[in-house]
């Protein structure tokens, strides 16, 4: 590897710890233990995790959701990541995407990022189709004037076609994933992160969007892809990413990669 | 063949690390996202009227019903004075000075845990959700000074107490008074936000606070019914001086002192600045405990 290639996405020992006991309230008493505790420990903490404790984190009650995990991406390719549930795909998205901070390492993005982690975000039932498509595609990070741009296609796309002015909270299941899935279709930043999202609406359609990803890509558009669906890693990736508890396996060819997965996965 | 040209990669960064202490927001970034802003605005606005059968009447007939309730509780029963102005017009003026204030914190101390959903999806600036809560209040506000305004001319013109009623120079500084009343909102909302993002019960106590705050700011009573000796207490709170001026500046009557005004801007602007730190530090890594 030379230096002076630039590549899109660079992540360095990205880790991220979970405390697991403090998902929703909390009370004052717990948190200023928790807060003593961390402020005791702060050297335990702000080392890297160790490779020999497994997921098990510095604390009690804590696990490594992603441990020192590096890995480069180039212009133009399209990345698959697959594991088991829990090896934390997802984590790594959502750390890339900006959502949380990761606890050590780093990351860096050349390009703006849009990430589909679930279809239709931000959707509001009262609005109509095309008032969600606005308010959708700026949740994603699109500009008013480009979606204005893009307004027809996506319309075209999404096969709404009369319906488009009816609030959505009237729409079909299959009609609100087709009109989130024509927002996204269009989105045009650089780097795009797609977490599972395929997974829903009918056959067809889902044909669809992996061709429609596919000739993103072709365009120069850098994208990082959570599925299951292993016949659409294998048929869209140029390479992939194999997790398991938190750390990276492999990095390489689909076709080299997928192989361990399925084993491991017959093996379990 | 991948086009792989070094010069298609976007001169863009984006740095992704752990970022330990404490930030402000940055501007040009917000200024980025000011479609989202506006798109969350107008979000509010047609989920809020397409939802009510009365829509924007109810901000008319709230501060109505209120100011018609003072009237009878305090002004008659309790017979607590309004600084000779039409006891309806004075508590008006305050409940819609005040019906800003006190919606738009709660807007702003609801924003994180209300978007919660959509920031565990996709990132965008967190400090637009609040900033989208304040700003769509304004049409609320709008709606209700102008029924103040319509009660205050016809006490002016069919009305005897009218002769005593006129604007004073304090007009002047009305806009600035709600640059006051913003930046207060804004940042005791944001300090609200960040602790119920970590405690989440908190959440019921924004009612009951803004309830509270409103009876410690002059709106029921002028603020000269205090001895002058202790009155410096009522003006810890800015939206005293705020309530005040407004009144002063339309009714011809309130108390205003260049000390009140000046410990009203220090005290919001560091009100502000402790919110958006906090803030920044909250909508961090908040998602995670969601
Ligand atoms: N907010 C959270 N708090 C605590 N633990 C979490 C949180 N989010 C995810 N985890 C844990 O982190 C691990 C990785 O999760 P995730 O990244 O969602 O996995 P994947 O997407 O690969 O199925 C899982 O064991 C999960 O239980
Ligand atoms: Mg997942």
């Amino acid at each position: 590897m030379s230096n002076n290639k630039k590549y899109v996405i660079e992540v360095n020992h990205l880790s991220k710890l979970y405390d697991l006991g403090i998902i929703g309230s909390h009370t004052l008493r717990e948190s200023i233990d928790r807060s003593w505790q961390r402020y005791r420990n702060r050297a335990v903490q702000l080392a890297p995790p160790s490779p020999f404790t497994g997921r098990q984190g510095p604390f009690p009650n804590s696990m490594w959701a992603l441990k020192d995990v590096s890995f480069n991406v180039e212009y133009g390719e399209i990345i698959g990541v697959i594991g088991r549930n829990g090896c934390g795909k997802s984590t790594l998205l959502k750390i890339l995407s900006r959502i949380t901070e990761p606890t050590s390492g780093t990351a860096l993005i050349r390009g703006r990022i849009s990430s589909l982690l679930e279809v239709g975000t931000g959707f509001h039932g009262e609005l109509s189709g095309r008032e969600n498509i606005y308010l959708n595609g700026a949740i994603l990070g699109m500009r008013r004037k480009e979606i204005d741009k893009h307004l027809e296609q996506i319309v075209e796309f999404s096969e709404i076609g009369k319906y488009i002015d009816t609030p959505v909270k009237r729409y079909s299941s299959g009609m609100y994933v087709r009109l989130a899935f024509a927002v996204a279709a269009h989105l045009n930043q650089q780097v795009l992160m797609i977490d599972e999202v395929l997974a829903v609406g009918d056959h067809a359609f889902q044909q669809k969007c992996l061709e429609k990803t596919r000739r993103m890509a072709g365009t120069g558009r850098t994208i990082l892809f959570v599925s299951h669906d292993i016949d659409a890693v294998a048929s869209l990736c140029h390479k992939c990413i194999y997790m398991e508890d938190g750390e990276i396996v492999e990095i390489g060819k689909p076709s080299e990669v997928i192989p361990l997965y399925t084993q491991a996965k017959k093996a379990a | 063949m991948l086009r792989r040209n070094k010069k298609h990669i976007s001169e863009y960064e984006i740095l992704i690390s752990a970022k330990p202490g404490f930030s402000l927001p940055n501007v040009r970034e917000l200024w980025e996202y000011r479609d989202l802003l506006f798109l969350f605005v107008q979000r509010e606005f047609i989920s809020k009227y397409r939802q009510t059968v009365l829509g924007p009447l109810w901000y008319i007939i709230q501060p109505l019903l209120l100011s018609g309730i003072f009237t009878v509780v305090f002004g008659n029963i309790a017979q607590l004075p309004t600084d000779g102005v039409p006891p309806i017009l004075f508590y008006l003026c305050g409940l819609a000075t005040w019906g800003y204030f006190g919606q738009s914190f709660e807007g702003a101390a609801n924003s994180l845990v209300l978007n919660a959903h959509l920031m565990s999806k996709v990132y965008f600036p967190r400090v637009i959700a609040p900033l989208s809560a304040i700003a769509s209040k304004f049409m609320m506000f709008f709606i209700q000074f102008s029924l103040f305004m319509v009660c205050y001319f016809y006490f002016k013109f069919f009305t005897q107490v009218g002769a005593h009623l006129h604007f004073t120079n304090t007009i002047f500084m009305v806009p600035y008074l709600f640059l006051i009343a913003i930046c207060l909102s804004l940042g005791a909302g944001l300090l609200m936000a960040a602790a119920t993002a970590k405690y989440r019960d908190l959440i019921h106590m924004i009612g009951f606070m803004i309830q509270l705050w409103m009876y410690a700011t002059p709106i029921i009573f002028p603020a000269t019914e205090f001895p002058p000796r202790w009155r410096f207490l009522i003006f810890i709170n800015p939206m005293a001086t705020v309530v005040e001026g407004v009144r002063l500046a339309f009714l011809g009557q309130g108390y205003w002192t260049n000390k009140c005004l000046f410990a009203a801007s220090a005290i919001s602007f560091v009100v502000l600045i402790l919110g958006l730190l906090a803030f920044a530090k909250t909508e961090k890594n908040f998602i995670d405990t969601v």
